[in-house]
């Protein structure tokens, strides 16, 4: 068995580090649908310090992980892995990436689901799951340059949405719904940021797209020029997902309170449901979803050709392609089974997949770089 | 039938290279042959050669046969000194060149020169002569402008030449000679800007110009297709103009121009998607009107792509989005209506798609009639017979009326094929269904590229300074200095110089 494949990178697949930002950016999707109801159940009124938090959270993660990357300017995830814990424990922890990123896919596929049944009540959810993944898989084999250049495209159709949907709801806030806070203490406000950490630590996949940011020139201290160009990066796209994240956050607080965003099957929908311009701008929730969509199935898509990409690696081939419609398939009846209905979907992902997620996304690169960072101690000393 | 590969090399005898000649064009009405003796004893032949209606039978007359009987008429002509008296005779002829081998001669031939064979002379003296029927410069009518010059190419290579030469006055103007057709050779001339052209882009217009192996050539759309990235063309990346600005424009932007003979359309490349939007008057007008009619283009694309879909989602799946007032009306319109609103769409889509392509091919003196039969059938009958309501005659109308406002026929192709599948993916799915067939569209939009450089540029990727000229603004000339290229002094179309200095080869 060859247990480091061949490069993955096909010469290309190049991305800019906007388009990289870009990606980084997107990953607000998700999350904004369920990962409120939670903070609020937790944090009550303080739900909205506990935001502010999460930013704090996601800066950590983003210095973690662009501090490992950075070590391997050219490598990838599954690529650089096997070279600080050895080829078979690193085809191992890439597996546990793989089987990560399999369900990173299909919860992002659920979710889609569960937001269109709210407007398609009567079509079959297994139908929705299998044409997102479809439509997800087809773009993916075009490549992450095109998801890069989405995403930019997205981006600021995104901003522009979001900007209308906080003027359209800023007369709609009521600063009372904010206090008293910090009623319980810190403790609820620090457990309460755990959820938006999974959101946060999505900057996994800067250590698969930072790679193909070209280094020019080809200079010596690449790996510096790396960590600064990781840092800029993961800063301002996890910067944009946190600035969407916490105006929804504030958004739904301001409109609803805390207690009646908590009972809110979701918020992110309620929200464009309060939207009304005069008269005839009523009722956008649909508006929305074309919004959201294009956002997630962006997210999707980049989950999709990670998990593509480390497959790949450890089955040795060259080319990421081949595996992206079995691994979508595949993915199918993981998203099916992974809830029965939506609230179980929304406890499981602000519930056992936040912890999931903080272990392989937080501590096992934290993991990774201590022991990188001391096996280069020890090797620089002898 | 000779071929470039099965050449001949002609004889000294001039009966053979006659019926060798004769073997290859056949026994031709519309072939002229005229043969001479030449000196003051007649002692050697020639023969004159031309093809009626190609070449210009008066000036074969009085630039070829004329000069060369006078002045071998007195002359001491023999075997060995024949061809310096022809030679000699044809001097004030522009154009004259000798071909030893069978294949040239008989393409000079095709395309109107006049062939003089010399008995004892195992070449052949080809002088042009060529005059095919022309059609007079005129306006082009598919992409007519408000303001603006107003002459378009016609089928003539040199005039379409010429047309890009009265704009295009610069020195390193280059024009290259190439033929494709195996069967039919045709010549096809690339023009370009040799200080501004992409070196890599020009070579590989060439290359995949010159690896054509084909029949025939018989129009720029043809090889458009041929030479295009796309295996599957559904956007074009090929942008096709008959006008001479628009093709000097883009050859001072560092583009390459292909100009094919008998064709009166310029093929430019490299393009990017939004050039298909704009218009050669954006550069005439005032820059804050032309910011504002490239939104309400781009507006139109998308309405053009997107209105009868997104209609049959409201009504189908989402009445909610609806106005509560026009959501009444809507409803009180479609009472009676036989068919779900995605077969009403259809219907009339595919009714508009068949007056259209029968307008093409109506004699137009009876062009009229069909016309008020059509709104009859579309305006009246078939709301009278419950087919369609009202509502969906005025969006399948907005449809119609926003293809036609995109300045390219071209790129309102992919509307007119996108808007079906759309709207069966809206019937079924609603907007769900529609988001999810446009996320593809955008992707396979931002896929493609056009001679290596990206499709959607200078959008995305994004390039800035770019969007100064952009299809969603147009600066005005004071802020064009910003551009990357500020030292080019013919102002407009500085744009997107930079493109020539970028490689795209890994971004």
């Amino acid at each position: 068995m060859t247990l480091v494949g061949p490069p993955q990178k096909p010469s290309s697949e190049a991305l800019s580090a906007r388009e990289v930002t870009a990606i980084l950016g997107m990953m607000y999707s998700a999350p904004i649908i369920y990962t409120p109801i939670r903070m609020f159940e937790v944090a009550s009124t303080s739900a909205w310090i506990a935001g502010l938090l999460s930013g704090v959270v996601g800066a950590g993660t983003v210095y973690i992980w662009t501090r490992l990357s950075a070590s391997f300017p050219r490598q990838t995830l599954p690529e650089f892995v096997p070279r600080i814990v050895g080829p078979y424990v690193g085809w191992a922890v890439n597996l546990m990436f793989l089987t990560y990123f399999v369900y990173e896919v299909a919860i992002s596929t659920r979710m889609i689901s569960e937001v269109v049944l709210q407007v398609l009540p009567e079509t079959p959810i297994g139908v929705i799951m299998a044409m997102s993944l479809v439509t997800g898989a087809l773009v993916t084999r075009l490549g992450p340059e095109v998801l890069g250049r989405m995403a930019t495209i997205h981006l600021g159709i995104a901003l522009t949405g979001f900007l209308f949907m906080v003027v359209a709801l800023a007369p709609l806030v009521q600063l009372r719904n904010f206090q008293p806070f910090l009623v319980g203490g810190w403790f609820p406000v620090l457990q309460a940021t755990t959820p938006p950490a999974s959101l946060f630590s999505h900057i996994t996949l800067i250590s698969f797209l930072l790679p193909l940011v070209p280094l020019d020139p080809p200079d010596e201290n690449a790996v510096q020029t790396r960590f600064r160009q990781g840092m800029k990066v993961g800063m301002i796209g996890i910067g944009i997902s946190w600035l969407l994240f916490f105006l929804l956050l504030v958004l739904a607080q301001g409109v609803f309170s805390a207690d009646e965003t908590a009972r809110l099957a979701i918020p992110a929908f309620s929200l464009a449901r309060a939207i009304d311009f005069g008269v005839f701008f009523e009722r956008v929730e649909v508006s929305l979803l074309a919004l959201w969509l294009p956002a997630v199935l962006i997210k999707t898509c980049t989950f999709l050709y990670v998990a593509s990409l480390t497959l790949g690696h450890l089955a040795a081939t060259p080319s990421y392609r081949r595996y992206v419609l079995p691994l979508a398939g595949m993915t199918l009846p993981a998203a099916y089974t992974l809830a029965s209905n939506l609230p179980e979907l929304i406890r499981l992902v602000n519930g056992a997949w936040v912890i999931i997620a903080i272990g392989v996304k937080v501590l096992l690169p934290l993991l990774l770089l201590i022991l990188h960072l001391v096996r280069g101690r020890v090797s620089s000393a002898f | 039938m000779v071929h470039r590969r099965t050449d001949k090399r002609l004889s000294k005898d001039l009966d053979e290279n006659c019926r060798l000649l004769e073997s290859v064009i056949g026994d031709t009405p519309d072939l002229i042959r005229r043969r001479l003796r030449l000196g003051s004893r007649g002692s050697v032949e020639a023969e004159v050669i031309a093809l009626a209606g190609l070449s210009d039978s008066a000036f074969v007359s009085e630039h070829v046969i004329l000069p060369i009987l006078a002045r071998t008429a007195d002359a001491p002509v023999t075997r060995a000194n024949a061809y310096a008296y022809v030679v000699a005779a044809l001097s004030a002829a522009t154009d004259v060149v000798e071909e030893e081998f069978l294949f040239p001669v008989v393409q000079q031939l095709l395309r109107g020169s006049t062939v003089v064979l010399v008995d004892g002379l195992g070449r052949a003296v080809i002088v042009s002569t060529g005059a095919p029927p022309e059609r007079a410069v005129a306006e082009p009518e598919s992409e007519a402008l408000v303001r603006g010059p107003r002459d378009g190419f016609n089928e003539s290579l040199t005039t379409s030449v010429a047309l890009i030469r009265r704009r295009v006055k610069a020195a390193d103007l280059r024009v290259e000679e190439l033929t494709v057709g195996e069967l039919s050779p045709t010549l096809v001339n690339l023009c370009y800007l040799k200080s501004r052209v992409d070196p890599d882009v020009l070579q590989d217009v060439r290359e995949r110009i010159r690896a054509l192996r084909v029949d025939s050539l018989l129009d720029t759309g043809e090889l458009a297709e041929y030479i295009s990235d796309q295996r599957y063309p559904l956007f074009p990346t090929i942008l096709l103009t008959e006008r001479p600005d628009r093709t000097a424009a883009g050859i001072m932007e560092g583009k390459v121009a292909v100009l094919v003979d008998g064709s009166p359309v310029a093929l430019l490349a490299p393009n990017s998607f939004w050039d298909f939007l704009m218009s050669p008057d954006d550069y005439y007008q005032n820059p804050f009107l032309i910011t504002f009619l490239r939104w309400v283009r781009l507006v139109a694309f998308l309405v053009a792509m997107l209105a009868p879909a997104l209609y049959i989602a409201g009504t189908t799946f989402h009445q909610e989005m609806i106005p509560t007032t026009l959501a009444l009306r809507i409803a009180a319109g479609r009472e009676g209506t036989a068919f779900p609103a995605v077969v009403e769409a259809l219907i009339l889509e595919v009714q508009f798609e068949l007056l259209r392509e029968a307008g093409l091919r109506i004699p137009r003196k009876i062009g009229t009639a069909v016309s008020i039969v059509g709104v009859l059938v579309i305006g009246q009958a078939l709301v009278a017979a419950g087919v369609v309501s009202p509502i969906m005659i005025t969006v399948v109308g907005a449809t119609a009326v926003a293809s036609f406002a995109v300045p390219i026929f071209a790129a309102a192709t992919p509307t007119r094929l996108l808007r079906f599948p759309l709207m069966v993916l809206a019937g079924t799915f609603g907007i769900y269904g529609i988001v999810l067939g446009t996320f593809l569209i955008v992707a396979h939009v931002t896929a493609l590229k056009s001679f290596g450089r990206p499709y959607l540029l200078p959008v995305a990727p994004l390039r800035w300074r770019d969007l100064l000229d952009s299809p969603l603004y147009r600066a005005p000339r004071s802020l064009e200095s910003q551009t990357e290229s500020g030292s080019f002094p013919a102002g407009h179309f500085r744009r997107r110089s930079s493109w020539r200095r970028k490689r795209w080869s890994t971004q």
